[in-house]
């Protein structure tokens, strides 16, 4: 059975494209200014939607989401956007859910494919969201359905990245959790034997991740300010990996000092950059550029950086390892 | 338990009765010939009942398969001395078999049954034929299943699946076999999507290929493009041309 065409198995970043300096690391972006080291991607004429739905724009699967967002506002998701239509993935479909190149998360593939995680919680959907329920002897497990165009994770997942440094098990501080929908995945990923410290400082969103951590044990919400560790950091424990999508001009500075704080060392930082949050008159690539900047200066090395292009307009996610070792 | 000796004692006793029997039956050639039959019924099972259990109820179990053997009629031609080695289940022909077994005849003289060990060499074969059979901890141990005919099919549908539709556009397969690891899954609509992403439970097929088979515009379809190409074959059109041009040509 091939990869789906958003498989990143087929494309990942250690081959091909790094060589011939197509995707690039960090060391190579300097020449191709800001964002083009993704110039392999824009031969291809876009990537097509989700699910290999290449170009024919909302037929069923997933919508777009709908409308401009407010300045950093997460609030009104838009929606489930357009559909209809016959889908792939209607209820009652049989599909075949098969292990993704990241551990922890799968796909599912029928006449259109999807991104799932393992649900924590069988029988519960978070935020609407489908589910793929399996039956093998007599254990019974679930997948959810995960939308790169509500997710920046999924969609950073679906671009290709190379480690999203999550895996069962593992430890995560999540930045910006909003009402706890990717967060849910998140937990999903890690499993129960992980855990997800899920730090958001709105009210009014925060309600909402309070409700999904009422029923997944691995989430610890925090309704604080993510900018002063401090005062959440009685609840907190070492982390693995940070995962930061705070959309604030000072995100740099935002996840530096939680890294300090609780993030052990080589351990991991994913970032998800808006452009426009950070400087609207600037250049993406340039914003982009300037972030990394300021994350090498707080002992963040990158190691990877790349565009959500198909799913979102002007963001990117960077991977860094916090404290590397020093070069032989 | 019987000891050799007394069994022996015992086949004699019986050939001597059987000896017995028969003079009497000559003797009385002229009485009644019901008579000599009932005692020579009478002295078989005897002959039969080599253990003599401690009870003698009948509780309709077959005991064949059982633990102890009951000793046949050939078994004890073969071997004159039955000891309990012998009645012992399958002693005499997979002593092979038992050489390495904690049962031994003198397994109620040992002061505590020897340990259970298996070498290293085992034990690791054995964990990495365990740890093939799922696909690992990072997938939350994803079995691999067993692939029937079945699912053989709907793997295959779905790795030949950018024939299906004409307008709908798939990426290439990167991997040429079916995948290991794989679990069928039924979609569970939202409660939102009752109107509109539902298949409605009257038409919901148990496998892929009985999914496609009820899509009668597919099925359409696929019987137009056959035909198409069938036609095209014959005729030699189009890329089949190449093709038979190479067929007819002489080697």
């Amino acid at each position: 059975m091939g990869r789906p065409g958003f498989s990143p198995a087929g494309r990942s970043f250690g081959g091909g494209g790094r060589g011939g300096g197509g995707r690039g690391g960090f060391g190579d972006r300097g020449g191709r200014g800001g964002r083009g080291g993704f110039g392999d991607r824009g031969g291809r004429g876009g990537r097509g939607g989700f699910g290999d739905r290449g170009g024919r724009g909302g037929r069923g699967g997933f919508g777009g989401r709908g409308g401009g967002r407010g300045f950093g506002d997460r609030g009104g998701r838009g929606g489930r956007g357009a559909r209809g239509g016959r889908g792939g993935m209607r209820g009652g479909r049989t599909v075949v859910v098969e292990p993704h190149r990241h551990q922890g998360v799968f796909i599912a593939r029928g006449k259109e494919d999807a991104l799932v995680t393992l649900n924590m919680v069988p029988g519960e959907a978070v935020y609407g969201e489908k589910r793929i329920s399996t039956e093998i002897g007599e254990t019974k497990t679930e997948y959810r359905t995960w939308n790169p165009f509500r997710s920046k994770l999924a969609a950073a997942i679906l671009g290709g990245v190379d480690q999203i440094h999550m895996k069962p098990g593992s430890k995560v501080l999540y930045l910006g959790a909003a009402s706890g929908t990717t967060v849910s995945h998140v937990s999903d990923i890690v499993g129960p034997e992980g855990l997800v410290y899920a730090v958001e400082f709105s009210h009014r969103s925060g309600r909402d991740l309070i409700n999904v951590a009422k029923k997944r044990t691995n989430i610890i919400p925090i309704i604080e300010d993510a900018r002063h560790p401090h005062k959440y950091r009685m609840l907190m424990g070492m982390v693995d990996v940070i995962f930061a999508d705070v959309a604030q001009p000072d995100q740099a500075r935002i996840v530096a000092i939680n890294a300090h704080n609780f993030l052990k060392d080589k351990g991991h930082i994913v970032i998800s950059i808006k452009a426009n949050c950070i400087d609207s008159t600037a250049e993406p690539e340039a914003v982009f550029a300037d972030e990394v900047n300021k994350l090498k200066a707080e002992k963040i090395k990158p190691t990877e950086q790349l565009t959500l292009e198909p799913y979102e307009r002007d963001h990117a996610v960077v991977v860094g390892m916090y404290r590397p070792p020093p070069k032989k | 338990m019987e000891s050799p000796d007394e069994s022996s004692d015992s086949e004699m006793e019986d050939l001597v009765a059987k000896a017995v029997d028969k003079i009497t039956c000559n003797k009385k050639k002229s009485g009644s010939v019901s008579k000599c039959d009932s005692s020579e019924k009478t002295v078989k099972p005897a002959n039969n009942d080599r253990i003599t259990l401690s009870s003698k109820i009948h509780s309709s179990v077959n005991l064949y398969d059982n633990y102890l053997k009951k000793p046949t009629q050939s078994t004890v031609k073969k071997t004159k001395e039955s000891t309990i080695q012998n009645l012992i289940k399958g002693s005499d022909k997979d002593s092979e078999i038992m050489k390495k077994s904690v049962l031994q005849p003198d397994i109620e003289k040992k002061y505590a049954l020897p340990p259970y060990q298996e070498s290293l060499q085992t034990l690791k074969k054995q964990r990495k034929k365990d740890k093939e059979m799922t696909k690992g901890k990072g997938w939350f141990n994803m079995t691999a299943p067993e692939m029937t005919e079945e699912t053989k099919n709907d793997l295959t549908v779905l790795q030949m699946r950018r024939a299906l539709d004409p307008k709908r556009f798939y990426k290439s397969n990167d991997i040429k076999t079916l995948p290991k690891f794989f679990q069928f899954g039924k979609v569970i609509e939202n409660s939102a999507d009752f109107y509109h992403s539902r298949v409605p439970k009257k038409q919901r097929k148990s496998t892929m290929v009985d999914e496609l088979l009820a899509d009668a515009e597919f099925r359409t379809y696929n019987k137009r493009k056959y035909v198409e190409i069938q036609e095209a074959k014959r005729k030699g059109a189009g890329p089949y041309k190449h093709m038979k041009r190479l067929k007819n040509r002489k080697r």
